[in-house]
């Protein structure tokens, strides 16, 4: 009897035991993860400021086509397309389409394999929808290998799997541009309107008093376009007026600066208006902001932190991510007689992509030597939502 | 309820901690070896490309190339030119480590840029400062690589050490930069042995330039037609869009043979199980009999003496049933190490693969268990309530009755065995009903076992009484007289025996016929294993010149060729071997029909084909019939001119000649190269000059090393078979001894008898040696018929089915004395126990225990 019990009682702590390692072999829990998928990139495009990149520190002779191509050995370099569209019944559209390239490591790799690859391409699409109230807004990533993503030297042409910028033959324009997405699409081409300009002295672009805190800046301000836009089943002709920017450094924001507004505007008298304006964490204005209002006939008259003064007069929260922005400004400019109030056609033109910023497409009104001017133009806002 | 009743019930089974231990262990072998094989096989299948699935976000479907690798090219062709989102590229291999021995890991290289990062499980883990970080060495540092914890735990190494790794490049160093996080607990599993890195690293530490082992490709699900159309209209001809469901199924379909065999011995096992726990509980209720009979003569009704019958059944599934599953989970460990390396060895790489407990699984095991005791038990329950009072007391109505009973067993065996041949013979091409047939015919054969037993003692009565006198006579006696008891434990016995001599014999025909096959097949005395990507036009180049530098070195005589590629007949992807042939490596052919007598000279040609035995089986192609296959000049139509044996793939293939492909095809490089040596040739120094020439890039081999290499993949495909009847044999062996267990025990009254009239303590227990040795002997020899029909079945029925092979049979007497001596030796091992223990015991205690 004894005998017995005892053997039963070793059967039941057996099955105990092996009950409690089953119990451990499917509950098996973890012990210490931190999974992240979000923010997966930002720091692909985010690195420490490395002295081994190529610095901007004196202005350069241009020469094209060979700038309209990458310039690898500085850290980071953009082809930046905006532009205010409207089909022929008068439905008003606004793009963007931006590459920006990256340099992971300072140099160049080698490797039997083709992909081996420090230079990587980001591309941003965006389409305001004005009369719909949609803004639509994708983002793209490749690193410059096996033709995923590049830029030429022999002409104007850069791109990012079907995504791309280019001329035909040389240096730009026209300039085709196309991006097509599952939901909408451009196929747009960007016309000879005025000439290249170079920004700040020369194309030499001070960004900060720290050498180096410096870009090389060229723009087209007036692009006339044509094309095609389609969202959903819709195509609508379009045409209008783009901007191109292009832009290269190795720099970063100056201590202190926590982002930028910038302000690209087409007037309808001919002229336009480039203005960057730097914010601080203490709320002074940045002397390094700064800009240009280029004449109708092809003249440049570069602008000082001191010759214009930026208002805000109204504030929008973004219901995404909950950031406020500015949403409509006063500028002016006394020493030439011009006084804007800008509005965005949109309020909701946040982009909320690896990196978030504001983009979008404005319309303008004001006067100018007290006559009437009215435009469209684009605003970037950065930096919101970090102070 | 029945407080009394069920006291009595748990107060005997409490003094019988013996058999309640042997029952127990019945239904526990037998459950874990069903769950065992079913979780392994099913982790075995999960673990394919999980790894590279999570990685990339669970993609939908994934493009594949038919060499097993795509041109990179391809990639930007679909993403730039054609403007395909959602894929992204997979360069990957199995790698292992000289820091453990038999690790496999999975080193998987990605292009972080095509990720969609909304669908990923999993990330780096540093925290989400570094996470850009690890991203960016992955890309901008050449051998940079991200592990799991666990895997760090395991191999101790940390962030910044360096692992080192052996690849089909050689050894190299990974430097591990972060660990690999998953935020759910199946991607954990599957990121456990991945070694992580850039696309560009995996290509150069594998030597894959140029080349993507996968493209994985996300479909929407919202309109899903239509982004497959897209792709599908726009992939050139030699690649493949697959959705994941259907690669799973197409797995499952390949292997459907391999799994259909392991699922039926892991059904055997819990039949023979089943034996075990009929045959205890059988014996709990006899054991009782006077038990049971006062109940009922003191008001007990049937009804609740079959439920408490019933609710000790239960009470042993349940703690049988939980034993069997952890037992299971244990044996599916070491199964999922023998199911993986077959899978890999014939079928497809699975590397790595864990063990996936899945509740449902055990819950399938489980009601499994429980369901086979409670049949099992329901017999004797039925057999115990249905007996008039007076009659449960008295054992010799239940053995008067066994042999009656033992006749209408016989009979309904000899049913069975007609039904099950009548299957066999009339159902074509199911697997299921070979299978199924088989168990008849073993059930068959089980149930006439009793009968058998009943003749071969009347038989051996005789003798053994001229020899012994009367203890002579009395072990076969006895073996004939309890026949209740002892028909079972024989016929579970000669089951399992039968199943082993029938397996044996199946796999040593196989063994020679393949074997046969390849001396036979490999002509050439040299074997060049050529790059991986054929069907290039500089791979054709750079060949070409190869072969004939080969065929320029002092001591060749000719070579041979063949090229492995697919091709579409009738829309379906059929691997085509292309081959250049001489007139000795044709002789290297077993054609099994053939249309012409000029076959070789039709092969060269005109638009002919070979067919392998497997293809013709499964597709019912037959000479003379023609295929249209899809070339790049169209669709043309080869006619069939021949079937050769082939036993290296599973659903077989087509071949053609080269000046054949030619005439349709571009021009394309080789899978290997036949290298026929001058007969006076040193070939030694042969094989010197030709890795000579070959340098390291290629493989050489000679047919001497190709054959030992074919035949380990046999034995490595058979191993798991091998286990598994072991694990069958030993449930049997429980099954015989707890039968003689309890036989002995029931008689103890009946041996005391025989002790008080003068037997001695050696007499006694030489008597039930001798009786225990009978029935070993029974199940041995009538296990010899049984187990050459189940060979027989298996070979004819069952792999002719399952692989489309026929096989030649080979008849080696030394499995039938094996099997016997199996047989005999399990029944003498068994009875040593209740011998001694009989054989001790005080005759007046014996003659008071009942």
């Amino acid at each position: 009897m004894m005998k017995s019990t005892t053997a039963i009682s070793i059967l039941l702590f057996v099955l105990l035991v092996l009950a409690l390692a089953l119990a451990m072999l499917i509950f098996r829990q973890p012990d210490d993860l931190q999974p992240v998928v979000d923010d997966t990139f930002s720091d692909t495009l985010n690195s420490d400021k490395d002295d081994d990149f190529e610095q901007v520190l004196r202005p350069r002779q241009f020469s094209f086509p060979a700038d309209h191509g990458p310039h690898p050995g500085f850290r980071l370099e953009w082809w930046y397309f905006t532009g205010n569209l409207h089909s022929q019944s008068g439905r008003k559209f606004g793009y963007q389409l931006t590459f920006f390239r990256t340099a992971l490591t300072p140099g160049k790799m080698t490797s039997r394999s083709r992909w081996r690859s420090n230079q990587v391409y980001m591309a941003h699409f965006a389409l305001t929808d004005i009369q719909e109230r949609r803004f639509h807004a994708v983002q793209r990533f490749s690193r410059a290998a096996l033709d995923l993503a590049g830029a030429d030297s022999s002409r104007y042409h850069v791109w990012l799997y079907d995504w791309s910028a280019s001329a035909r033959n040389g240096s730009a324009p026209p300039l085709r541009l196309r991006a097509r997405q599952q939901d909408f699409s451009i196929d747009l081409l960007l016309n000879k309107g005025k000439p290249l300009q170079l920004q700040g002295q020369q194309g030499f672009s001070r960004k900060g008093p720290t050498p180096g805190n410096a870009s090389y800046y060229y723009s087209y301000t007036r692009l006339p376009t044509t094309g095609s836009i389609r969202i959903g089943e819709n195509t609508f002709a379009v045409s209008g007026n783009s901007w191109m920017d292009r832009e290269w450094s190795s720099s970063a924001l100056e201590a202190g600066q926590t982002g930028w507004d910038w302000f690209a505007l087409q007037l309808d008298d001919g002229s336009e208006l480039m203005f960057y304006r730097f914010r601080r964490r203490d709320g002074r204005a940045d002397q390094n902001s700064s800009g240009a209002l280029f004449l109708a006939d092809g003249k440049q008259i570069p602008l000082r932190h001191s010759d214009v003064t930026i208002s805000v007069d109204r504030y929008w929260r973004s219901p995404h991510s909950q950031v406020t922005y500015p949403n409509r400004w006063h500028l002016s400019i006394p020493g030439h007689a011009l006084e804007l109030e800008i509005e965005p056609l949109l309020d909701d033109q946040e982009l909320n992509l690896r990196f978030r910023y504001w983009e979008g497409a404005v319309t303008v009104s004001g006067l100018r030597r007290g006559k009437k001017v009215s435009g469209q133009g684009y605003i970037e806002l950065t930096g919101y939502g970090n102070d | 309820m029945l407080s009394i009743l069920g006291r009595a019930s748990g107060n005997y089974l409490l003094r019988h901690p013996g058999q309640l231990l042997l029952a127990i262990l019945g239904i526990a072998l037998g459950v874990a070896v069903v769950v065992a094989i079913d979780l392994a096989m099913e982790s075995a299948f999960r673990s394919f490309d999980q790894a590279s699935r999570t990685i990339t976000g669970r993609a939908s479907h994934k493009i594949t190339g038919s060499s097993g690798s795509l041109p990179e090219t391809l990639y930007t062709q679909l993403r730039v030119e054609l403007g395909l989102e959602g894929l992204s590229p997979v360069v990957e291999a199995t790698v292992t480590t000289p820091l453990e021995q038999d690790l496999h890991l999975r080193l998987t290289g990605i292009d972080v840029f095509a990720l969609d990062a909304s669908r990923l499980s999993w990330g780096p883990q540093q925290g989400r400062d570094r996470i850009g970080r690890s991203f960016s060495r992955l890309l901008s540092e050449t051998n940079t690589v991200l592990i799991s914890r666990e895997l760090g735990k395991r191999l101790h190494l940390g962030i910044g050490d360096h692992l080192p790794v052996i690849t089909s490049n050689g050894a190299q160093q990974l430097l591990i930069i972060d660990f690999l996080g998953a935020n759910n607990a199946l991607s954990r599993q599957a990121l456990e042995k991945v070694l992580l890195t850039d696309i560009a690293t995996a290509q150069e530490l594998l030597a894959m330039t140029g080349q993507l082992t996968a493209i994985a490709v996300h479909i929407d699900a919202a309109d899903r037609q239509a982004s497959l159309q897209a792709i599908q209209s726009r992939l050139p001809a030699a690649y493949r869009l697959i959705s994941s469901e259907n690669e799973q199924q197409s797995m499952r379909q390949m292997t459907r043979a391999f799994s259909i065999n392991l699922q039926a011995l892991g059904l055997l096992s819990l039949l023979v199980g089943m034996f075990l726990i009929y045959n205890t509980m059988t014996f709990l209720v006899v054991q009782r009999r006077q038990l049971l009979g006062g109940l009922r003569a003191i008001g007990v009704t049937r009804r609740q003496i079959f439920r408490l019958i019933l609710t000790e059944a239960c009470v042993l599934a349940l703690l049988g049933t939980s034993i069997g599953l952890l037992l299971g989970i244990v044996i599916a460990q070491g199964l999922l190490q023998l199911i993986t390396g077959t899978i890999d060895a014939i079928y497809f790489e699975i590397s790595g693969a864990d063990l996936l407990i899945e509740p449902w699984r055990i819950a399938k095991g489980a009601v499994l268990g429980i369901t086979a005791t409670i049949v099992a038990a329901g017999i004797p329950a039925w057999e115990a309530t249905r007996t008039p009072p007076h009659a449960v007391l008295s054992r010799i109505h239940l053995e008067s009755k066994a042999r009656r009973i033992s006749i209408r067993a016989a009979s309904l065996g000899a049913a069975l065995l007609a039904t099950g041949l009548l299957l066999t013979l009339f159902t074509s091409a199911s697997i299921a009903l070979g299978l199924a047939s088989i168990f008849l015919l073993l059930l068959g054969f089980a149930l006439l076992t009793p009968a058998f037993i009943l003749l071969l003692m009347h038989a051996v009565e005789w003798p053994l009484g001229r020899l012994f006198g009367i203890p002579g006579k009395l072990p076969p006696r006895m073996v004939a007289a309890e026949i209740s008891r002892t028909g079972i434990a024989v016929a579970a016995l000669m089951m399992a025996v039968a199943a082993t001599i029938g397996m044996d014999l199946m796999i040593d025909s196989f063994r020679q016929t393949v074997s046969q096959w390849i001396a036979t097949s490999l002509r050439a005395d040299f074997y060049v294993s050529l790059a991986k990507q054929p069907n290039s036009a500089g791979q054709a180049r750079s060949d070409k010149q190869l072969k004939q530098n080969l065929a320029t070195l002092p001591g060749v005589r000719m070579l041979s060729s063949v090229l492995h590629t697919h091709t579409l007949v009738n829309g379906a992807t059929v691997p085509l071997a292309v081959f250049e042939l001489n007139e000795q490596s044709r002789t290297g052919f077993i054609i099994l029909a053939s249309l012409h007598d000029q076959l070789w000279r039709q092969f060269e040609q005109q638009d002919t084909l070979l067919v392998t035995e497997a293809y013709a089986w499964f597709t019912g192609s037959r000479p003379g019939e023609r295929l249209l296959l899809t070339t790049p000049a169209g669709k043309i139509p080869f006619t069939i001119i021949g079937v050769y044996s082939d036993y290296s793939g599973d659903r077989g293939h087509i071949a053609m000649s080269r000046n054949l492909y030619r005439r349709y095809w571009p021009p394309a490089g080789y899978t290997g190269i036949g290298i026929y040596a001058h007969p006076d040739a040193n070939l030694t120094k042969l094989e010197y000059r030709l890795r000579e020439q070959l340098g390291p890039q290629y493989r050489l081999r000679s047919n001497r090393a190709i054959y030992q290499a074919s035949m380990k993949i046999f034995e490595q495909t058979f191993l798991i078979t091998e286990s598994l009847r072991w694990l069958a044999a030993g449930i049997a062996f429980v099954g015989i001894f707890s039968a003689l267990m309890a036989l002995q025990f029931e008689r103890t009254r009946q041996l005391g008898v025989l002790r008080a009239i003068g037997m001695t303590p050696g007499q006694l227990a030489g008597m039930i040696i001798t009786e225990t040795g009978l029935m070993g002997l029974v199940a041995g020899v009538f296990a010899i018929p049984v187990g050459l029909v189940v060979a027989l079945l298996l070979i004819f029925v069952i792999y002719q089915r399952s692989f489309g092979w026929t096989m030649s049979f080979h008849l080696s007497p030394e499995v039938f004395y094996q099997g016997l001596a199996l047989a005999v030796l399990a029944a003498l091992l068994a009875g040593i126990i209740p011998a001694w223990k009989m054989a001790r015991t005080k005759p007046a205690e014996a003659l008071r225990s009942e």
